[in-house]
């Protein structure tokens, strides 16, 4: 009986029901509904062909150049010296010449473009009124951006694999100092590799976030967060400011190096991944404070 | 924006008027949660709204123009729209929303290539998606053609009749007054007046007759005297008649007749104009 009088109140106010059938605040905007209104951008189809045509052009420069082997100053090894050697090297090699800037760029344009654009468009302020929540919201669009970021990470060094395979065959990784590592051995390190470029850039992907929950201009987010990792490559060149640029996430973002070695050293890649997180976070923190306090008025 | 008020029943047609720069989409901004007042609060359905407020679930809204994804179709706007929702998709009504945007073969290219008019039509149809219990409009005739307009009335009113409730604002007088059962005037982000549309603009039982000759004291004081009419002021070029409660305008026109006043037009005396001018001080 009184379940019947229970089910009778609640047919009776559903016209002053909170929410809408079905509606349910942690079920918005699913990661696989942002992914795809993402994916289908010009910009990331762009730069997934730009990554992915990297390996072809420097396939192309090698042969126009001729192999670096054995150059006129065969005592000064680098990684560089190596990269016709096998499609291992030449997967390292790929990362060697991206990581300082090729690499910043989609990470900058995936999670600095996100929200910003959305204000761009005005559809932000639809999405809100949903509503989606502003964490929930932001949650999605970082978790996709972040996502973004570390595909296109992977992208570079598997195409230049198969490129650098079809083109100088399969074989041990050859170590710049000597020796060499057994393809196994090698893939391993590689996906070290790829994970310490993904952790060291996570600063800079909490710089482009933060901006752009600040703007409505997409290029302001994007451009800040390249130019502000710029401006921490030229002051780890200021040797004079000596131990202050363990500070700088630009000063570890080769640590990586250390792994493509006989034995990994490995507190290199400690100490950079320690401060690109510490600064990620806080700048993840800031982000998510603000936006969620922000009036949207875009 | 300072002591603004009111309130809006089910089934009602609001008109927010008010001149450019009343605070009209402000107002808007805060019942979607966008913005957070200085001081008091909206409630919607008794639930008070803040950012994110479930209760928005229930409100479909169309404020300060259309916010698209410029390289997707009209068609996947919406469906991912609505998917962001995360409501079941049964529940969209998309092909009832998309009639009424009424953008045929266009749904399928890139919203980017759309004129103002079809981004308003889909904006306006994506705030319908799911059939909101309150539907909030922000100016959303403008930029369409006279036969849009007539239509978008007429969905406004159709839809307030299924038991919901829009808010619509407008500076156009003519298109509140056509289209809403109650009004909201603002001005300087105050409230000047709230009521129902007959309540502001005066009885809406006040007819404009013209006539082919000018109507004489003695015609006029004896139209003033019929038994349906409360009262009767000449006017340029006819007579301005109140009707009793009990008056109809073709019971007034056959007395006029018989009265062998020359009748050349009885119309509704348009007043809101008037009313709105008075009641914003003549700034607008």
């Amino acid at each position: 009986m009184s379940t019947l009088t229970e089910r009778n109140g609640t047919a009776r106010d559903t016209a002053s029901a909170e929410v809408a059938a079905g509606y349910r605040a942690g079920r918005t905007l699913p990661l696989r509904v942002e992914l795809v209104r993402q994916l289908k951008r010009r910009r990331t189809l762009v730069m997934g062909a730009v990554l992915a045509a990297l390996p072809f052009v420097l396939v192309i420069a090698f042969a126009i150049g001729g192999t670096p082997d054995g150059g006129p100053d065969g005592d000064r090894v680098n990684l560089m010296d190596t990269a016709t050697s096998s499609g291992a090297n030449f997967a390292a090699v790929n990362l060697f010449v991206s990581a300082g800037f090729l690499l910043v760029i989609p990470v900058a344009l995936f999670c600095g473009d996100t929200v910003a654009s959305e204000a761009g468009w005005s559809s932000l302020r639809y999405l809100l009124a949903a509503p989606v929540p502003r964490m929930r919201l932001l949650w999605s669009k970082l978790v996709v951006g972040l996502g973004l970021s570390l595909a296109a990470m992977v992208l570079l060094p598997v195409v230049a694999l198969v490129v650098g395979t079809a083109a100088y065959g399969w074989g041990p990784l050859q170590i710049p100092t000597g020796g060499a590592l057994e393809p196994g051995t090698a893939a391993q390190r590689l996906v070290v590799v790829v994970a310490y470029i993904f952790v060291s850039q996570l600063v800079t992907a909490g710089l482009a976030f933060w901006l752009s929950t600040r703007t409505d201009a997409p290029l302001g987010a994007v451009g800040g967060a390249v130019g502000l990792t710029i401006v921490g490559n030229v002051l780890d060149a200021v040797t004079a400011l000596g131990d202050w640029r363990d500070f700088l996430p630009a000063h570890w973002q080769f640590a990586w190096a250390d792994a493509v070695q006989a034995t990994p050293e490995w507190s290199g890649m400690v100490q950079g991944a320690a401060v690109s997180v510490t600064y990620a976070l806080v700048l993840f923190a800031l982000a998510f404070r603000g936006f969620v306090r922000k009036d949207v008025v875009s | 924006m300072q002591d603004l008020s009111f309130r809006v029943e089910k089934g009602q047609v609001l008109g927010l008027l008010g001149p450019n720069g009343a605070g009209k989409t402000t107002t808007l901004r805060m019942l979607m949660g966008l913005i957070r007042p200085d001081g008091g609060e909206i409630r919607v359905f008794g639930h008070a709204i803040r950012p994110g407020a479930p209760v928005l679930s229930r409100v479909g809204s169309f404020v300060e123009g259309a916010g698209f994804l410029p390289h997707l179709s009209g068609r996947e706007n919406l469906e991912l729209y609505w998917r962001a929702t995360g409501r079941p998709p049964e529940d969209a009504h998309l092909e009832e929303a998309l009639e009424i945007a009424g953008l045929g073969d266009a749904l399928a290219r890139a919203v980017r290539t759309y004129s103002q008019g079809m981004r308003q039509r889909l904006a306006i149809a994506q705030a319908m998606l799911g059939l909101p219990d309150l539907l909030i409009l922000d100016e959303p005739t403008n930029g369409l053609d006279p036969p849009q307009i007539r239509e978008m009335r007429e969905v406004m009113i159709r839809y307030a009749a299924g038991g919901r409730t829009v808010i619509v604002s407008s500076h156009l007088l003519a298109e509140v007054e056509q289209s809403c059962t109650h009004l909201v005037v603002m001005d300087r982000g105050r409230l000047v007046q709230a009521g129902p549309v007959h309540e502001i603009v005066g009885s809406g039982d006040t007819l404009l007759v013209g006539t082919a000759t000018p109507v004489e004291e003695p015609v006029a004081e004896k139209i003033a005297a019929l038994p349906c009419v409360a009262s009767a002021d000449r006017t340029d070029g006819g007579l301005l008649v109140r009707l009793d409660a009990d008056g109809t305008a073709a019971g007034l026109v056959a007395e006029l007749v018989r009265l062998e006043v020359p009748v050349a037009s009885v119309g509704p005396h348009r007043c809101l104009e008037d009313a709105f001018l008075t009641l914003i001080g003549g700034s607008a």
